[in-house]
């Protein structure tokens, strides 16, 4: 039995499944550990000051926890009988009452004690043992984790992301009996599948990366890139050995997807024929990184070499054989893409547009024709504002779709997009309008590349602003988890174009303009109203859209570390773009910390609080004689707030924030002033609104920025 | 020897040894051994099931007039069905590959997240295509869905793909030039002896020759047909006319006969019936 009265231990559990997808590994792991600790720490088995460590592998999450109680000692209840008088006579004798509570509690009346007058019997329920809890308190944590889709593969037990195959539980050097998906659970792990198929024993939990290792399996922490590292340098070795000048291409995404594929990995090379090298790079990309997930190699001038890197689960006797292996396989599908290629090409992409008639866009809300012509409209409303020429604009619109219906799309379709800018260039389209076509589809996830010309910003905003625009429409906004059409991704990408704390590069100082002056609400609008009619209302539609945005931008800026109070101060300022949104709070940001800006904060609490309960408040100058000093202030703060008025409606207009802030403390000692020398609340009804009035300007300038009646104290975190 | 015969020797031999029923193809054009009988219906009823059986598959579309190395509208695949799944279906699974002469120290089998749909049966599953050295060589599936019906118990599925897994075996780089086995006199035949010819008739048929107004009023008449069976109490003749019903759509599809929107369209039709069928077929097996 696990040492109940020894110091608490460390706790290990592993779950060992068939391969998981490897694209989920890591949330999973993530997500079963911290669900796990919760769990087990709102039981308290666990010490305030246990840490939490979390793996996993393709075939398995793990999670060891420090410092887990092997016990939870159980709770002592009081059970109160008769009071002591009735409960002993005068001799000290139990009497009849006496010894009746204590054969209900199933004791001798000697075993009662005395509290506050009555007998008692206090009663210690059982200790429970971690054993008890342990299995079905980890069962529930994996049913609920979340997941997209969820496997069933055998009747009897709950569904999981893939088959759960072992349960291993340690606790210290103790296993913990318990059952996980009908499986026992064991101090057994499980070694690599071919280097090491025996069951590996597991003596202690802190032995678990050493025993992993000694069976071939290299554990990835599941906020540690040092597994990922270690496999670039094998790529970067295995090249270098075959071709010292030639040098892996490097991709996140592939190389993260590789690690979360294999427990021993090695690297090794293969070779294809020269000839497609004459594919577009990006579909040599495609095919290396993203169907074969094998890395490309250039030379020191950065042109891509017939060659790649491909990493394996297995020390292979023969690795030249896998290499061929390989290499049987990316000649085909390179031949295949070139094939598509050369019978695109044939085609001008103009000639595809009656396709597009043909392809559903979305049930409701017709075809991809149809979304064609909206997103051309929508161009040339804007195109012009933008700084981009409008008749390209359009051109670029009509276009954009066009390779929806080409062959190489229809084979890889994360090349939409790029294949559109390849075979408008090869018939002869301006290099501006390819390079926009390119773009179109950027930023592809939450932090990848941004378009890098204006013109791909563009025509990526109204491809994300058209299909939004036509989901709200149909009342199909995401809900909860579920988010079909991946709107919140969408939005979240025209989130990104349009906050200056991205890069917006190839911007010229007029598009940075219509970026953070142009209300999205006037964005939307125009693009809802290139819907037939009757479809939904489009004023309450771009107030939702607004709305569903400014939710993302604020996920954006509470995840880099942006305070909420802050957030919500400035959306109560109701900011008309992303960019004034985010300036403002930068001006916020740079000025929190300064005394200034606190003081002015509390005064302005103090206006704010006074419009909004005047009665209440102002009874403390209520009854306070006017003076001659309280007119003089009173005149003051009129002049201070007049002189300000335009310079702040001024640096507004190009949202110079920190400015704006800058000025409003200039405003703090008039408004002290005001505070201790004029009585607000006067009993001269005219007094009384007049200076209610002032109070009023004064506050719609302060909130120029933002709401600071919203903005907790400095100290608070 | 790896030759093709000889992989399906041993195959039928594995998989018989562990309780499969060998079954013989179907003979109708169809392409995928999902649409076998012995998948899709038995996939639908409670009762526990496993069979292995070679069927030969078409898909028109894939047609390159025997000039492809790895690709062609007729090919081979190996189907392995049980239900209940064991708990040691992948170990089975390894061990069959090793049967057929894998040794896994030297070529890698890994198993990547491949979620199976078929939009026509109304099916879904999840699980893996296997690669072994980078190629895709199996498809390992745990069915969800069949029909538009939840699979109750789970069925689980190996399809091996012949060609490839041999040209993997055999380290051969062109599908024609695969062992297929000895013949008179020790002959060897190669894959292409026997159906080279076949690939580049059968392409010019499928692209060039197939009557599309023929196809297209037999689909139509199809349809009318199945609801006839299934009111006639005749669920598994209705189901032979959806596996055919499918193979001319992929027919319509390969002669370019059905525009983009379409092509949509015609999924959905076939769907329609396979779901009637398995609605049927559940009724009728409880």
């Amino acid at each position: 039995m696990s040492g109940h009265s020894s110091p608490p231990q460390d706790l290990l559990i592993e779950i060992g499944t068939l391969e998981l997808p490897a694209r989920l590994a890591a949330p999973l792991s993530r997500e079963f550990a911290s669900r796990l600790f919760s769990a087990l720490g709102e039981c308290d088995w666990i010490e305030p000051d246990a840490c939490l460590e979390s793996w996993h592998t393709p075939r398995r999450l793990a999670v060891r926890i420090s410092r887990v109680r092997g016990i939870s000692p159980g709770q002592t209840v009081v059970h109160r009988g008769p009071s002591l008088e009735r409960a002993f006579d005068i001799k000290g004798q139990p009497t009849a009452a006496a010894l009746g509570f204590a054969r209900k509690q199933g004791v001798g009346w000697e075993e009662l004690g005395r509290e506050e007058g009555y007998v008692v019997f206090r009663k210690k329920r059982p200790d429970t043992h971690l054993e008890e809890v342990l299995a079905p308190l980890v069962e529930k944590v994996l049913t609920d984790l979340p997941r997209d889709r969820e496997m069933r593969w055998h009747s009897r037990v709950p569904p999981f992301v893939r088959p759960i195959q072992s349960i291993l539980f340690l606790h210290g050097n103790f296993p913990v009996p318990g059952r996980v998906y009908g499986l026992d659970a064991t101090p057994l792990t499980r070694g690599h599948p071919v280097h090491h198929p025996d069951p590996l024993p597991v003596m202690s939990s802190n032995d678990y990366e050493a025993v992993l290792a000694s069976g071939c399996v290299l554990l990835q922490g599941s906020d540690d890139p040092g597994l990922r590292e270690r496999i670039w340098a094998l790529i970067e070795t295995a090249a270098h050995a075959w071709h010292p000048d030639w040098q892996p291409v490097r991709n996140e995404a592939t190389l993260t997807e590789v690690a979360n594929m294999v427990e021993w990995p090695s690297a090794l090379t293969g070779s294809f024929p020269e000839r497609f090298l004459a594919l577009p790079e990006a579909v040599l990309a495609e095919v290396l990184l993203g169907q074969q997930r094998v890395f490309p190699l250039s030379d020191a001038a950065g042109h891509w070499k017939p060659g790649f890197v491909a990493v394996v689960n297995l020390e292979s006797i023969d690795p030249q054989r896998v290499g061929r292996g390989e290499e049987r396989v990316v000649s085909p599908r390179l031949a295949d893409a070139h094939f598509f290629y050369q019978e695109d090409l044939k085609q001008a992409p103009a000639e595809r547009l009656p396709d597009l008639d043909e392809i559903i866009f979305a049930k409701k809300l017709g075809h991809l024709g149809q979304r064609r012509k909206r997103i051309m409209k929508w161009l040339s409303r804007w195109a012009g504002d933008f700084g981009i020429d409008t008749e390209l604009a359009q051109e670029a619109g009509s276009l954009v779709l066009a390779d929806l219906t080409s062959r190489l799309v229809g084979e890889f379709p994360r090349l939409a997009g790029i294949a559109g800018a390849v075979y408008a260039s090869a018939h002869g389209s301006p290099p501006a309008l390819c390079e926009a076509l390119a773009e179109a589809y950027l930023p592809e996830t939450a932090n990848s590349k941004l378009p890098q010309t204006a013109f791909g910003r563009l025509l990526s905003m109204a491809l994300r602003i058209d299909l939004l625009a036509g989901y709200f429409l149909i009342g199909e906004k995401p809900t909860g988890q579920r988010d079909p059409y991946a709107l919140r991704r969408a939005a979240l990408g025209l989130v990104r174009l349009m906050d200056p704390a991205e890069d917006w590069a190839g911007c010229t100082p007029g598009t940075c303009r219509f970026l953070l002056d142009t209300a999205l609400t006037s964005l939307f609008r125009s693009a809802l109203e290139t819907y037939p009619e009757g479809l939904g209302n489009p004023e309450i539609q771009a107030g939702e859209l607004y709305s569903f945005l400014m939710e993302r931008f604020r996920g954006l800026y509470l995840d880099g570390g942006g305070r909420a109070d802050h957030y919500e101060a400035v959306l109560a300022a109701q900011p008309t773009t992303i960019g004034s949104t985010r300036l403002r709070l930068d001006a916020l940001n740079r000025l929190k910390d300064q005394p200034d800006l606190t003081t002015l904060i509390q005064i302005a609490k103090r206006v704010t609080h006074l419009l909004r309960h005047r009665e209440e408040t102002d009874t403390a100058v209520v009854g306070r004689a006017p003076t001659v000093s309280g007119e003089r202030t009173e005149a003051y703060l009129i002049n201070q707030i007049c002189d300000l008025e335009p310079i702040v409606a001024e640096a507004a207009s190009t949202h110079r924030y920190h400015e704006i802030l800058i000025h409003l403390c200039t405003l703090q000692n008039p408004l002290a002033r005001f505070f201790d020398e004029v009585l607000v609340l006067s009993p001269d009804p005219k007094l009384k609104e007049k200076r209610l009035d002032l109070l009023k300007r004064a506050n719609r300038l302060l909130s120029t920025v933002a709401d600071f009646s919203r903005l907790q104290p400095p100290h608070a975190p | 020897m790896t030759d093709f015969q000889n992989v399906v020797f041993t195959l039928n031999r594995f998989w018989t040894a562990e309780g499969c029923l060998w079954l013989p193809p179907l003979d109708l054009p169809m392409g995928a051994a999902t649409f076998h009988p012995a998948t899709f219906l038995r996939a639908l009823d409670s009762r526990p099931w496993a069979a292995a059986f070679l069927q030969p598959c078409r898909r028109p579309q894939d047609g390159r007039y025997g000039e492809n190395p790895n690709r062609g509208q007729h090919y081979f695949q190996y189907q392995v069905v049980q239900k209940p799944v064991p708990d040691h279906f992948q170990d089975q699974f390894l061990a069959s590959l090793e049967a057929i002469g894998i040794n896994r120290r030297v070529d890698e089998i890994r198993f990547v997240e491949d979620n199976w749909e078929s939009p026509t049966l109304g099916a879904w599953g999840l699980g893996w295509e296997v690669w072994l050295n980078g190629m895709e060589v199996a498809q390992f599936t745990y069915f969800q869905q069949m029909g538009g019906f939840s699979c109750e118990p789970v069925m689980g599925e190996i399809t091996y793909g012949l060609e490839r897994l041999l040209m993997s075996l055999s380290q051969t780089d062109e599908m024609y030039g695969l062992p297929w086995g000895a013949g008179t006199e020790g002959r060897i035949f190669r894959y292409g002896d026997l159906f080279r010819d076949n690939e580049i008739e059968m392409s010019h048929y499928n692209f060039e020759q197939a009557d599309p107004s023929e196809l297209a009023h037999r689909f139509q008449k199809i349809e009318g047909e199945v609801q006839e069976l299934l009111s006639t109490g005749l669920p598994r003749p209705a189901y032979e006319r959806v596996i055919e019903a499918s193979h001319l759509f992929n027919l319509l599809d390969a002669r370019r006969a059905i525009s983009v929107g379409e092509r949509q369209r015609y999924v959905l039709r076939i769907r329609k019936l396979a779901q009637a069928v398995a609605q049927d077929y559940r009724t009728r097996s409880e």
